[in-house]
């Protein structure tokens, strides 16, 4: 069994604990767990192989992403963007039905919620963008096009030492942002982002099944798995996420996801879980500001 | 035939297991009731009338000598036309097909979806069966339809009925529904994939028990769907009015106090048993009758003064304060004391006369399994225990399976983190249906086995 702590993808970063859980779900091999001082940190395990060399080895080509059912274009379909009209989503959902990535279908979007457009609902880790920052897919393009993945590189993110890029990644990493007074750059690090887009594999977005075109006062807001309100935070939907102890692989975590009571903190122990965090979103400065990010706040 | 000379059923959706278990049993009594394979030259003392929604449709291989059913679509008919003389033994029976102008809305006074040529579920498809039924009739002016099952689909056609949009089922979210851990929050409705998203039918699960706890504590037993009636949200609105509730959190154990107005689609209620609401025949606005607490059998006696008048109606908060060491006067209660009080309180619900609703049977079996032993869990009710019975099985569980030695700790206390990758290894081989279909002759081969039938397993051929 080797195993890698990885000062880089801290619990309580709510990108670092998705791309952690998205290397488990990357590399089948790969165990994820967390430390348990002060600051949990991600700790990758594999049995027969450095977790990291295994990253390495099954890190996406620019061809399987290419590839994804969320691509703007798709085995000849029409063009998906940010404004999904149902009729496509439903398309594209026939088509991905049993594709192995269809996740990235049913963890971004829902047809559960449709608005008075006619247009599906997004996640919440699925955040529209001003300008460039466009869709989701075209901002995994993105930052993946700014990768040269190796070992050293991902070692190096892992880590918490490798260089950052300009770019928006995923659009909700609250790190990406400087200093809000004098407008400095977003910088990222792509091997962190790329991984928390497949660590969304184990939250699908759903909703009440609810059409706005025939019912003008639904509610047709979609849901991810893991946002919740809380007796804490009654009047919004925040992120919880938890830290455990013992080594799971994707199914395992998506099994203690459900296990894991954020409200029931004596039932923690119950599931090896010793630390947890709520997201905090981050408050606009205008009405003209549409920047997205989340923050995180422990519980 | 008039009223006394028969026996007349109600089976809708609106019922709990245990209910729905006894009409149908006795629907499909092989003598008095309507059973394909009772004797047809067996007379009948007693007429039975059933009256029953699409529940009794499914996979019911029963056989009637009358049918009498309101508009509907192709499929429905059909399906009903199919119960009607099913073995070709009656040469009297008729089907009376109802055809009123649709119901209108309770709110509003519109007709159900704007439009007033669409019946709820069969939407517009209602008028063109009316329409061919006519058309069969001719212009005999007898208002009577052959129908034998060589002509159904001849005079009824194809059906043409529109479902609204449905959403997508992407595996996704098929895998949230084919997990058997823990629910999760928030998982997708099922209703709008079954009755489309126009106008999914949403609803509430109603469950009743003697004991029901403060906001915060833990319900004990926990909720199980065999004592749950799924009911409309609307008619729970409607009938519980403007009264606190109980219901269960996300985490599908802990009580919290909510508001009707509050309610939400999914949401488990708990309501105490004398709120009545659920007759022998299911859900019911009117019944003010106390309901069975069917969730007591075999499980124990909560130790609470509310919850013990409930089952009994006797008053023992005195007797219980002092079972539980509780006292008011600063004095201590010794043990010996409160074993008294626990064998007292035993002894008192022994000698109470049988629960309205209860079968006698149910109810000596369920006091013959009391123990004057407490058992106190943090945040739950103290209850009384059963009578413990091994079953015999091992901490761990061995086997050969397809030539392959196969262990699994069978202690339900330890968490298998290895189990949801096994599962989604299995899930993965024989795929979401083929999986229930496995686990379904694994537990009616494990009740066989409990029940002590002795297995001979073939092997495939």
């Amino acid at each position: 069994m080797t195993q890698v702590t990885c000062p880089g993808l801290p619990a309580s970063w709510i990108n670092g604990w998705l791309a952690a859980v998205g290397a488990t779900v990357l590399d089948a091999r790969i165990r994820l767990h967390w430390t348990t001082h002060g600051a949990p940190l991600a700790v990758l395990s594999a049995a027969e192989v450095n977790p990291v060399d295994a990253l390495a080895e099954s890190w996406p080509d620019t061809a399987l992403l290419k590839d994804l059912p969320i691509a703007e274009n798709w085995k000849g379909g029409g063009k998906l963007r940010r404004k999904v009209p149902v009729e496509a989503f439903v398309a594209r959902a026939r088509a991905a039905r049993s594709h192995q990535y269809s996740w990235t279908l049913s963890s971004t979007m829902t047809d559960l919620c449709v608005d008075g457009n006619g247009e599906v609902a997004h996640a919440p880790f699925d955040p529209a963008g001003p300008g460039t920052i466009k869709w989701l897919h075209h901002r995994l393009m993105k930052l993946h096009d700014q990768l040269e993945p190796s070992t050293e590189r991902i070692r190096d993110s892992l880590a918490g030492r490798a260089v950052r890029v300009k770019d928006n990644g995923l659009g909700f990493d609250q790190t990406r942002l400087g200093s809000l007074a004098d407008g400095t750059s977003i910088w990222i690090d792509p091997v962190v982002e790329e991984l928390a887009f497949f660590g969304l594999a184990l939250l699908p977005v759903r909703g009440r099944g609810a059409d706005r075109r025939s019912n003008p006062h639904a509610d047709v807001r979609g849901r991810q798995r893991g946002w919740r309100k809380t007796t804490e935070s009654p009047n919004a939907y925040c992120f919880h996420w938890p830290a455990w102890h013992q080594p799971l692989g994707s199914a395992a975590i998506d099994a203690l996801m459900d296990a894991w009571n954020p409200e029931q903190k004596p039932t923690w122990p119950r599931v090896g879980v010793h630390a947890g965090w709520r997201s905090v979103r981050f408050e606009p400065r205008g009405s003209a500001d549409t920047t997205r990010a989340f923050g995180a706040e422990r519980l | 035939m008039t009223g006394a000379a028969a026996d007349v059923l109600l089976l809708t959706g609106l019922t709990r297991e245990r209910e729905a278990n006894r009409i149908r049993a006795k629907i499909l009594d092989r003598e008095h009731g309507m059973d394909a394979k009772r004797d047809a030259s067996l007379g009948r003392q007693r007429h039975l009338i059933v009256v029953a929604t699409q529940t009794l449709e499914v996979g019911a291989d029963i056989d009637a000598e009358y049918l009498v059913t309101e508009a509907c679509g192709v499929r429905a008919l059909t399906q009903r036309l199919g119960r009607l003389n099913r073995l070709g033994r009656y040469e009297h029976a008729q089907a009376v097909y109802v055809h009123l102008p649709p119901p209108k809305l309770r709110r509003g006074g519109k007709p159900h979806g704007g439009d007033s040529d669409t019946w709820p579920v069969y939407g517009s498809e209602a008028a063109g069966v009316l329409k061919r039924l006519q058309d069969a009739c001719g212009d005999e002016g007898t208002g009577t339809v052959e129908l034998s099952p060589r002509r159904v689909a001849e005079v009824l056609g194809p059906p043409n009925d529109v479902p609204g949009r449905a959403p997508e089922v992407l595996p996704g979210i098929l895998w949230e529904w084919t997990k058997t851990t823990t629910p999760p929050d928030g998982e997708a409705p099922v209703e709008p994939y079954f009755s489309g998203i126009a106008g999914p039918q949403y609803s509430v699960s109603l469950i009743w028990r003697v004991h029901v706890p403060q906001e915060g504590q833990r319900l004990w037993p926990r909720a199980t769907d065999r004592e749950a009636v799924e009911v409309p949200i609307g008619e729970v609105r409607d009938v519980l009015g403007d009264n606190d509730l109980c219901r269960l959190t996300s985490d599908g154990h802990t009580v919290e106090a909510t508001s009707v107005s509050d309610l939400r689609p999914g949401d488990q209620v708990i309501l105490p048993t004398d709120r009545g609401l659920l007759d022998a025949f299911g859900w019911n606005p009117t019944a003010s009758d106390p309901v069975v607490d069917v969730s007591l059998f075999g499980r124990g006696l909560p130790l609470d003064a509310r919850a013990i008048k409930r089952l009994c109606g006797v008053g023992l908060g005195g007797l219980i304060d002092t079972a539980l060491g509780i006292n008011d006067e600063d004095e201590d209660i010794d043990q010996a004391e409160q074993d008294e009080a626990v064998k007292e309180i035993l002894t008192v619900v022994k000698a109470a006369s049988t629960p309205p609703g209860w079968d006698q049977s149910d109810w000596t079996d369920f006091i013959g399994t009391l123990t004057p032993q407490v058992v106190e869990a943090r945040k739950e009710v103290p209850r009384l225990r059963t009578k413990s019975h091994s079953d015999g099985t091992l901490e761990t569980v061995s086997g050969v399976v397809a030539g392959a030695s196969v262990s699994a700790p069978a202690d339900l206390s330890i968490v298998g983190w290895d189990q949801p990758s096994r599962f989604r290894r299995l899930s993965d081989r024989f795929g979401p249906w083929g999986l229930a279909l496995l686990e379904a002759i694994l537990i009616r081969s494990d009740h066989a086995v409990s029940a002590g039938a002795s297995l001979a397993l073939e092997r495939p051929r």
